[in-house]
Parts: structure tokens; C-alpha cells; sequence
């Protein structure tokens, strides 16, 4: 039942994602960006299977411990995915304001 | 090889990269920041290539050093893993880097703060990417690359520039969300992102996980693609390349060879000929992409009118060609591809500098390709030009005859009449098209177009995309040295059992040396980071 939750919120949040990436504009498309890495986030977390109860990573009674690697990527991920979120929103305002439109392909005729 | 060696590579030019930050924004104005910001990356880049020959020279010897960072044990610690085929693409990338600061001398840096700092980055992101020996490590070093590469692209600015580099991150940021998908599924699976150890787990991978762990293959194989500009998924490299800056896009050159390399390294000793269950994943799609590609990026090179738009496309021909010659997947076709991308990414750069040095001189016609002026050092210029588009389009006796004879004789049986027919077609449409290219830019004057006068330093700026094209010369006159050493990469990359060993046992001693024991420590703090 958790695994079948856990996918369909990956999958619902992946459609939503994509769906709006490929709107045309840059607004949207950030949008989209955001929902597809967390998506891609979560399904990186889940790699390591979906478990409770368990040590996260060491505990001395215990025998059985959640995988800690996945979580660490995750964190990388998140973080570099933060980063390049910030980065091509800048990027998008500064073409929205050079080229008097959000739209990605604004300005096409200007110089061709 | 010392494990300081490949962590240096890394490390130096991050070190350089932020210092040089720290300088420009003390200086007092901005000349002065991108002189000492100028002096401190040469120092980096010139102190680089000692480096990587020392590494070249010792791969070629045989050796494959593996560095534990944190010296942890293989597969628990990241590795860096440098072989042939690492130390040839870092040497490349460290000389292709020195040309091409030495070509933005004359301009291109001066468009903006920070070209410098940048050019570190990139060739930080390069080297760690060439060679790493982890999956998700290479994804860093990936994302490293790629956000020094956009912001190469967007420098300068400019309405083009905005929107091809726009596109260009987009595209890149999904790329990055389905390599993660990949590592993920793949993990999951496998329980490995160390690639030696990858290799000799997905041999073993029971017939009911097969399926999925191909899936998550071809996910890598598409995102490697588009970092390669593979047909269909190429349609990002034109405009991109067009819209940057002349070094830019030169330094680009060896962008493309990152995801040829990646498809390399992941397709042939990961889920590669006699991988059990998902053995030769790749096979039944890079050759006959490759192909598409050659024939698109000839169909592009046939159509462009103009001069860079132009070389945008012989760039996706040329990766058309290393597609084929690692589609191959046998150790003589990965000889060839070796000796290629070493070849090509030399010309490509040289021919990159060279017209944006054409496209400058021509004035307000640019790089159209109609009637434009007589433009000064005219002979200079149609003299590089004849080198470069001989080797382009593999006339003997230049280097680029080599690579495509190489690729020819590598070619099975099987493979021969679509190959042979393609490879030597698209060819003759470049001979035609660059020709006819040429005669426009040096013959076809019209005397009422005005030429940029000469700057100063006037012709000697030429100097670096003429070093850069008569490399082509030297590769064909060592080409035995350069056939022989990618031979033997080939068949390193192919002894998939050596490297597994290599890399996962034979872990060093705990280290006793103060100097070993502060590589360690710098070591760690990357493990951290990445």
C-alpha cells in the first residue's frame, strides 16, 4: 500500500512536471523544472526501498538499517538541483526583460 | 603515478578558479582584475600540462591508478580511476583549455568580468568528469561542467545568446533529472554506483531484474546522447554553439567528446559484450544513430548559409562519425573512435577560432555566407582554412584521413556496404560543400562591403587556431604513436576483468607521510563535497 502510494505521488508529480515543461513559457517551464527534480528526488529515495522503523544508518541493537546511500544522493541532488533552479530562473528573467517576453522563443525574428 | 597527481587536476583549478574570484572583485578596476585574474589561470592551465603528460605517460606504461578518496575501501569509497582513456581526454582538455585562452585574448574576455574564473570551472568540472571511476560522482562533475558551460555561453550576453543558452539549460536540467532516474534504477538494483564494481555485479543480475536494469541503461544512453549531440536528440548544438563566443565555442569542442566518453565507459564494460543478461544493451542503437547523425550533420553542413552555422554542423558529423566507430563495439572500432576524438577535437577548436577570426575581419556581411569584402590577411586565413577543411573532410594526408581510414578498416563485414557508402558519401558532400564555402569567404569580393581594418596584434592573432589546426599535421605525423596508444586503450577499456581488479582490490596501506596524510585529508573534503 506505501509503495503503491509512493509511486503514484512520483508519478502524478512527474506528469504535472512534464506537462508544464512543455508549455511555452519560461515561467511554466521553471515550474515544471520543480516538480520533475522532485519527483526525480523522490524516486532517487525510494531506490534504496521504502521502509519503517528502521536505523537510519547505525544503531547498536539493531540488525537492520535503511540504506543511507540513497540519501545521500538525494541531498547532493537536492542541493545541485537548488542551485541550477536559481540559476535559470535568473537566466529566464534577464531574457524576459532583454527580450520583452517570457516566451522561449521570443525575439526569433529579431536576428536571423 | 602518485594519488595526489589526478586529485590535483581537480583540485588546482577549483583552488585557482576561486581565488582568481577573490582577486577580481579586490581589484580596483576591471582591467586590472582580468589581467591578474588572466596571469593566475595561465599559471593554472600551464602548470596543468606537465601534470597531464606525466599522467599520459605513465598510463601509457600500463599503469591504471586508482585513487580511494578517504581511502576508504573500494566500493565504499568515490574513486577516481585514471587509465589511457582519462589521461588522453585530460590532456586534451588542458591544452584545448591553454589554446583557448590564449584565442579570447584578443576580445572575447574582454565582453565581460569573469571569463577566467570560468574557464577554471569548466575545466574542473572536465577533468573530474574524465576521470572519475562512480556513476553519480560523474553526474556531479557533470553538473560542474555544465553550469561553467552556461555561463561561458550567456558571456557576453546578447538577445541570441540569451535564448540559445535558455534553451540550452533547460534541456540540460532534464537531461540531469533522467541521469538521476538512471542512477536511481540502477542502484536500486545493483546496489553499486562504483563502475568497476557495476561491471562485475550486472553480469550476475538475475533474469527477472533485466528488464529494468536495461531500462535505466537506455535512460543513461539517452542522457549521455544528449550531452553528445546524438541524432535525435541534437537539435540543441546548433544554436548553441552558433550564439557563443568564438573560444567558447572552440573550448565546446570537447564538450561533446564528454558524453562519447560517458557512453564509452558505461556501455562497454558495464553492460557490455558478455554481460550476461543485459550484455550489449547499447548495440542495436548507437551504430545506426550514428549513422542518422553523420547524414543529418551533413544535410545541415549542405544547407547552412552561414560560415559558424556551418561548422555547428560539421561538429554533429563529426560526432556522427565517433558514434559509428564506438557503435562498433569491437576493440578496433574503439581504437579508431579514440584516435578520432583526438583528432577532431584539436581541428574542431582551431576551426571554431578560425572563423570567428574570418566572421570579425569580414564586417557587417559577418559570417553570411554571400559576397563580402577583401578582408585583411587574406592569405593567412584561406591557407588555415584549406588545412582545416581538408582535415575535415579526410583528405590525405592529414589527420582527419586517418581517423577515417582507421574507422573503415575497423568496420565488420556485416557492417560494410552501409558504413563504407555513408561515411564516404557524406564526405564528398563536405569536400563539395566546403569548398564551395572557401571560394565564398576568400574569392567572392564585392567592393562596395566594408572590412573591419586590422586590429593589433593584426595576423599574429591567428596564432592560436593556426597552433590549434597544425596539431592535425603533428597527429599525422606521429599517427603510428597515436594509432598504437589508442589500440591500447582500446584494449584496456575492453579487459574488463583487469580493471574490476584493479580498481576493487590491491587497496593501498594506511598512509604514513605527513604529505600523504594532507592528500587525504583534501581528498575527504572533496568525497564530502561531491
Amino acid at each position: 500500500m506505501m509503495n503503491l502510494a509512493f509511486s503514484a505521488g512520483v508519478g502524478i508529480v512527474a506528469a504535472c512536471g512534464v506537462y508544464l515543461l512543455l508549455r511555452a513559457r519560461t515561467y511554466t517551464i521553471v515550474l515544471g523544472l520543480l516538480l520533475v527534480s522532485y519527483a526525480t528526488n523522490l524516486f532517487l529515495f525510494a531506490s534504496g526501498r521504502l521502509s519503517i522503523d528502521k536505523a537510519p544508518i547505525y544503531a547498536e541493537d539493531t540488525t537492520s538499517y535503511a540504506d543511507p546511500i540513497p540519501q545521500a544522493l538525494v541531498l547532493t541532488a537536492i542541493v545541485i538541483g537548488l542551485a541550477m533552479t536559481a540559476f535559470v530562473i535568473v537566466v529566464a528573467m534577464i531574457a524576459n526583460q532583454k527580450l520583452g517576453s517570457d516566451h522561449v522563443d521570443a525575439g526569433r525574428e529579431d536576428d536571423a | 603515478m602518485s594519488g595526489m597527481l589526478p586529485i590535483a587536476m581537480v583540485v588546482l583549478p577549483m583552488f585557482i578558479a576561486a581565488v582568481s574570484l577573490w582577486v577580481g572583485a579586490r581589484a580596483e578596476n576591471p582591467d586590472v582584475a582580468r589581467d591578474r585574474q588572466r596571469a593566475l589561470g595561465r599559471f593554472s592551465l600551464v602548470a596543468m600540462v606537465p601534470l597531464a603528460i606525466m599522467m599520459l605517460q605513465a598510463t601509457d606504461a600500463g599503469e591504471v591508478a586508482v585513487v580511494r578518496l578517504g581511502n576508504w575501501p573500494s566500493p565504499f569509497a568515490i574513486t577516481l580511476v585514471v587509465d589511457r582513456l582519462s589521461a588522453l581526454m585530460v590532456t586534451l582538455t588542458v591544452v584545448l583549455t591553454l589554446f583557448v585562452e590564449w584565442g579570447a585574448r584578443d576580445g572575447a574576455e574582454a565582453e565581460g568580468p569573469y571569463f577566467h574564473p570560468l574557464l577554471q570551472f569548466q575545466v574542473m568540472g572536465l577533468n573530474g568528469a574524465f576521470m572519475t571511476g562512480d556513476l553519480f560522482n560523474l553526474f556531479v562533475f557533470f553538473e560542474i561542467l555544465l553550469i561553467a558551460s552556461y555561463a561561458l555561453l550567456l558571456f557576453g550576453q546578447g538577445k541570441q545568446r540569451l535564448r540559445a543558452a535558455l534553451h540550452y539549460i533547460v534541456l540540460n536540467l532534464v537531461g540531469s533529472c533522467l541521469f538521476l532516474i538512471a542512477v536511481g534504477v540502477i542502484y536500486g538494483l545493483l546496489g553499486t554506483l562504483n563502475m568497476a564494481d557495476l561491471a562485475a555485479k550486472a553480469a550476475l543480475v538475475p533474469a527477472a531484474d533485466a528488464p529494468l536494469l536495461k531500462a535505466g541503461a537506455l535512460l543513461l544512453l539517452l542522457v549521455f546522447g544528449i550531452k553528445a549531440a546524438i541524432v535525435p536528440v541534437h537539435l540543441w548544438l546548433p544554436s548553441t554553439y552558433h550564439a557563443a563566443a568564438g573560444p567558447v565555442s572552440a573550448l565546446f569542442a570537447i564538450m561533446t567528446k564528454v558524453g562519447m566518453y560517458a557512453i564509452i565507459r558505461v556501455f562497454i564494460p558495464i553492460f557490455g559484450p558478455g554481460q550476461g543478461e543485459v550484455a550489449s544493451v547499447a548495440e542495436p542503437w548507437v551504430l545506426p544513430v550514428g549513422l542518422a547523425t553523420l547524414v543529418v550533420g551533413t544535410l545541415g553542413v549542405l544547407a547552412a548559409n552561414d560560415f559558424k552555422k556551418m561548422l555547428t554542423y560539421v561538429v554533429v558529423a563529426s560526432v556522427g562519425t565517433q558514434a559509428i566507430a564506438v557503435g562498433l563495439f569491437t576493440q578496433q572500432g574503439l581504437a579508431a573512435a579514440v584516435f578520432y576524438i583526438a583528432h577532431s577535437t584539436l581541428l574542431t577548436a582551431g576551426f571554431f577560432l578560425l572563423a570567428d577570426a574570418v566572421i570579425l575581419r569580414r564586417g557587417e556581411v559577418g559570417g553570411r555566407l554571400s559576397a563580402g569584402p577583401l578582408i585583411p590577411s587574406a592569405r593567412a586565413l584561406a591557407v588555415l582554412y584549406l588545412v582545416a577543411a581538408m582535415s575535415t573532410v579526410g583528405l590525405p594526408p592529414l589527420s582527419g584521413f586517418v581517423g577515417k581510414a582507421l574507422l573503415l578498416a575497423a568496420v565488420p563485414t556485416a557492417w560494410q556496404p552501409a558504413v563504407w557508402t555513408v561515411t564516404i558519401v557524406t564526405s564528398f558532400v563536405m569536400l563539395v560543400q566546403l569548398a564551395r564555402i572557401g571560394s565564398v569567404l576568400f574569392w567572392n569580393i564585392s567592393s562596395d562591403r566594408e572590412a573591419t581594418p586590422e586590429v593589433p596584434p593584426g595576423v599574429r592573432s591567428l596564432a592560436p587556431a593556426a597552433s590549434l589546426l597544425t596539431a592535425s599535421v603533428v597527429i599525422s605525423l606521429f599517427g603510428q604513436q597515436l594509432d598504437t596508444f589508442s589500440r591500447a586503450t582500446a584494449a584496456q577499456i575492453y579487459d574488463r576483468a583487469r580493471t574490476i581488479e584493479r580498481v576493487m582490490t590491491d587497496a593501498e596501506p594506511p598512509p604514513k607521510d605527513p604529505q600523504k596524510k594532507k592528500a587525504q585529508k583534501k581528498a575527504k573534503k572533496e568525497g564530502g563535497d561531491a
